[in-house]
């Protein structure tokens, strides 16, 4: 049980707010190479409303979204070089969001030279875009193994959430869900007895199920990696196949809404990549007739993050043994919050390049046995062709 | 840069608000004469939820959208002479909004003299129902230029546009943004160095624009608190120029109702009327263009992209806004007049003083890129008349 007022600390995601703060301390994924181009996209990341464009020289600058004149969103502007034309009155902002033209105003004003706008650091790895809004210098990028896996498929899927963030965050940790949510689609742990417990490691948290009766290793290991990740493995898509490594970004769009960027990874000859986008909507979920609770597998997690509420009662909740892990990450975020606040680093945040590659213990063969439903792998299965 | 009190002081429309009182002071378009029947319809001006029908005699009624019995909104009333009946109980109201019915209760009550709707006066001109929402005695309606016109073309017609009044009314006294936003369409001052000035006028003021290269000046009117008289091009190569003007009417805080009337001299007298209802986000693309936006919708992408309401905390005028800090320097002397208990800005009760003629100057006008979807939406504004 939460209080309304820690509900509302880790729930809040805003500039100035000390979880919006504590996230800001994190490189994020905020959009998806590919869809980078010289014509800007509107974007909003923890409740700040900002742009992205690719500039000539092949970089992608990440801006306040409003020009600073009269306040236009710039989304329809125009990029010239590395910088940005205002629709409205042609005003032009250099890659560090220095204005260097305001045409209407007389020659020779200094005006210009007082108005920058907010622009934030941004790199691209494994064809995602990242960017860093806190305070600098920035710390590195953990390049997190499935990031590094090139010889085979790609699948990258943004998804959108229609709830805060930290009911997704603690999704991750639930694992005691998998055996109910997903108990059609796994027999292997589908309504099983199932005992839990979580493993401290230097990126995070392991989740562990022990599950009764799999045949072979009885142990179940996914990974959580602090503030806002998690790394999966999930079912082949040919059957005897290897398992398609998963790692899962979060990243809070404001304090109701979240987007997904999930990069799946398949060794194959094939060497591809997809990217694709879903905008669900609140309520509405993927029909599957044979499921225990009549919704598609790739809908489950959405489903039941949506359905606590847009931000979850925690204040009327009531924690068991099994929901050791959620009670152990919330330990986390009160420490990283503290640091934060103390002024140091807080948990998980990488400045040493030795630390960098991010590897995990991934054991999942309770995946393999899998109800096939064709929408799961399908974003993976069209690329593996 | 305005506060956010002085921010949320400008753009608050509802009852009881002081920008909203003082709006309250003029006559605003509500509806196109075509559009208003015996088929009552609804409206929202000012934050306020209307009715409009035209009753028997063929008086447009502007009336509270709600039954005074249980709160039904009766757009499926009926009209009976010039009164509305009620669809839920069978309440009737007249055209002053007095209630002459209540089928229910019992013969010889007189609790039917006790409710009355609020309702405000109508009048028509130039193809549009205008209404007045304040204290009484009414002004008198302002006969601007264009809808004085009669022989020739005309077409009237409504608009929504998702966003705050304010952000309409400072686009229009925020003249700097031709050169760029229209630059395409308007290739004689696209991109061009351009100074600018700003006239006070009994009416509102003139924007005055001296553009590099041409020897004219360019003017186009504002007549407080929120209509804009200006050129446009002509709808056939080397016609005469349209006479357009614009009235924007809040609906709420977050959404405004712009009405057009155009003009162009013809043989054929006609007036075309037209309705459109604009989504937020969605704009008419046009390849060619600078900003691959058609200008039919680039002053609706540029004041929605603003924001519902523009955060003037953070703006960063210029010299080359002066029209936008004189335009806020009248709402601010209107707002106080009306404290003093006086007529705010522009408001007419003088006969003499009706009719308002706008200079204006726009040879540049005339050179127009073309392009189709520019010139079909003129040609179809006016489809009676350019055939």
């Amino acid at each position: 049980m939460l209080s309304h007022e820690e509900n509302t600390l880790f729930t809040s995601v805003g500039a100035g707010t000390p979880m919006g703060e504590l996230l800001r301390r994190y490189w994020h994924p905020v959009g998806v190479s590919e869809q980078i181009t010289s014509k800007p996209k509107r974007i909003k990341v923890l409740n700040e409303e900002l742009m992205l464009y690719r500039g000539a020289s092949g970089m992608v600058v990440m801006t306040q979204l409003r020009c600073a004149h009269r306040s236009l969103a710039l989304d329809y502007g125009r990029v010239e070089g590395d910088s940005i034309r205002c629709p409205y009155h042609g005003w032009l902002y250099d890659q560090t969001g220095q204005c260097t033209a305001q045409p209407a105003e007389p020659e020779g004003s200094g005006f210009k030279e007082k108005i920058k706008l907010k622009t934030y650091p941004v790199q691209e790895f494994s064809g995602l875009v990242f960017g860093y809004m806190g305070p600098l210098p920035a710390p590195l990028l953990p390049l997190f193994d499935v990031l590094r896996m090139d010889e085979g498929v790609k699948a990258v899927q943004i998804r959108h959430l229609n709830a805060n963030f930290f009911n997704h965050i603690e999704n991750i940790l639930d694992v005691s869900h998998l055996a109910w949510l997903h108990g059609y689609a796994y027999p292997a742990y589908g309504g099983k007895k199932v005992t839990y417990h979580w493993e401290p490691q230097s990126y995070g948290v392991d989740n562990v199920m022990m599950i009764d009766g799999l045949p072979g290793d009885d142990e179940h290991i996914s990974c959580y990696a602090f503030p806002t990740v998690n790394r999966f493995s999930v079912s082949p898509v040919e059957p005897n196949g290897p398992q398609v490594q998963s790692v899962l970004y979060r990243v809070p769009i404001d304090d109701t809404e979240t987007k997904l960027y999930f990069v799946r990874f398949y060794p194959s000859d094939k060497r591809t990549r997809t990217v694709t986008e879903r905008h669900d909507k609140l309520g509405e979920y993927k029909q599957n007739a044979d499921d225990w609770w009549g919704i598609d597998v790739s809908d489950h997690d959405r489903m039941a993050i949506e359905q606590q509420g847009v931000v979850a009662d925690r204040p009327n909740e009531h924690l068991g043994v099994s929901d050791g892990g959620l009670i152990l990450m919330r330990k986390m975020m009160r420490e990283a919050l503290a640091d934060v606040k103390a002024g140091q680093d807080p948990f998980g945040v990488i400045r040493d390049p030795s630390q960098q590659n991010v590897d995990f213990r991934q054991k999942a063969a309770a995946m393999n046995d899998r109800r096939d439903s064709g929408d799961y792998a399908g974003g993976l299965g069209q690329a593996a062709e | 840069m305005l506060s956010q009190e002085d921010n949320a002081l400008f753009t608050s429309v509802g009852p009881g608000t002081p920008t909203g009182e003082m709006l309250r002071r003029y006559w605003h378009p509500v509806e196109c004469t075509e559009f208003v029947t015996s088929k009552p319809t609804r409206l929202k001006i000012l934050g306020e939820e209307l009715l409009i029908y035209r009753g028997a005699s063929g008086k447009p009624v502007l009336t509270q959208l709600r039954c005074a019995h249980r709160s039904l909104a009766m757009d499926y009333g009926r009209v009976e002479g010039d009164s509305i009946r009620c669809p839920y109980h069978g309440w009737l109201y007249d055209a002053s909004g007095q209630c002459t019915a209540q089928p229910a209760e019992p013969d010889g009550s007189g609790f039917k003299e006790k409710v009355k709707l609020t309702t405000y006066p109508t009048q028509e001109a130039s193809g549009l129902v205008f209404a007045y929402m304040g204290p009484l005695p009414a002004p008198l309606l302002p006969l601007y230029d264009v809808m004085m016109e009669e022989d020739g073309a005309k077409g009237v017609a409504r608009r929504n546009v998702n966003c705050n009044w304010l952000n309409c009314i400072e686009n229009i006294v925020d003249i700097s943004h031709l050169a760029w936003l229209h630059g395409y369409t308007f290739p004689a001052y696209g991109a061009k160095k351009v100074t600018y000035h700003w006239d006070r006028k009994d009416y509102g003021m003139d924007n005055v624009m001296d553009i590099e290269g041409i020897d004219d000046t360019h003017i186009s009117c504002y007549a407080f608190p929120n209509v804009n008289r200006f050129s446009a091009p002509p709808a056939e190569k080397g016609g005469e120029l349209i006479k357009s003007m614009i009235f924007r009417v809040p609906m709420d805080d977050s959404s405004t109702m712009q009405f057009y009337i155009r003009f162009y001299a013809s043989d054929k007298k006609s007036i075309n009327y037209q309705r459109k209802e604009e989504k937020l986000g969605v704009y008419r693309p046009l390849a060619d263009d600078w900003w691959g936006i058609d200008v039919g919708d680039q002053d609706r992408m540029a004041i929605e992209q603003q924001g519902v309401i523009a955060d003037r905390p953070n703006e960063h005028l210029g010299v080359s806004d002066g029209g936008i800090i004189m335009q806020r320097k009248m709402l601010r002397e209107s707002l106080a007049l009306i404290e003093d208990g006086k007529d705010p800005l522009c408001v007419i009760r003088d006969p003499a003083r009706q009719k308002i003629i706008f200079p204006q100057k726009s040879s540049m006008m005339e050179q127009r890129q073309d392009h189709l979807n520019y010139n079909r939406a003129f040609v179809n504004w006016n489809a009676n008349a350019a055939e």
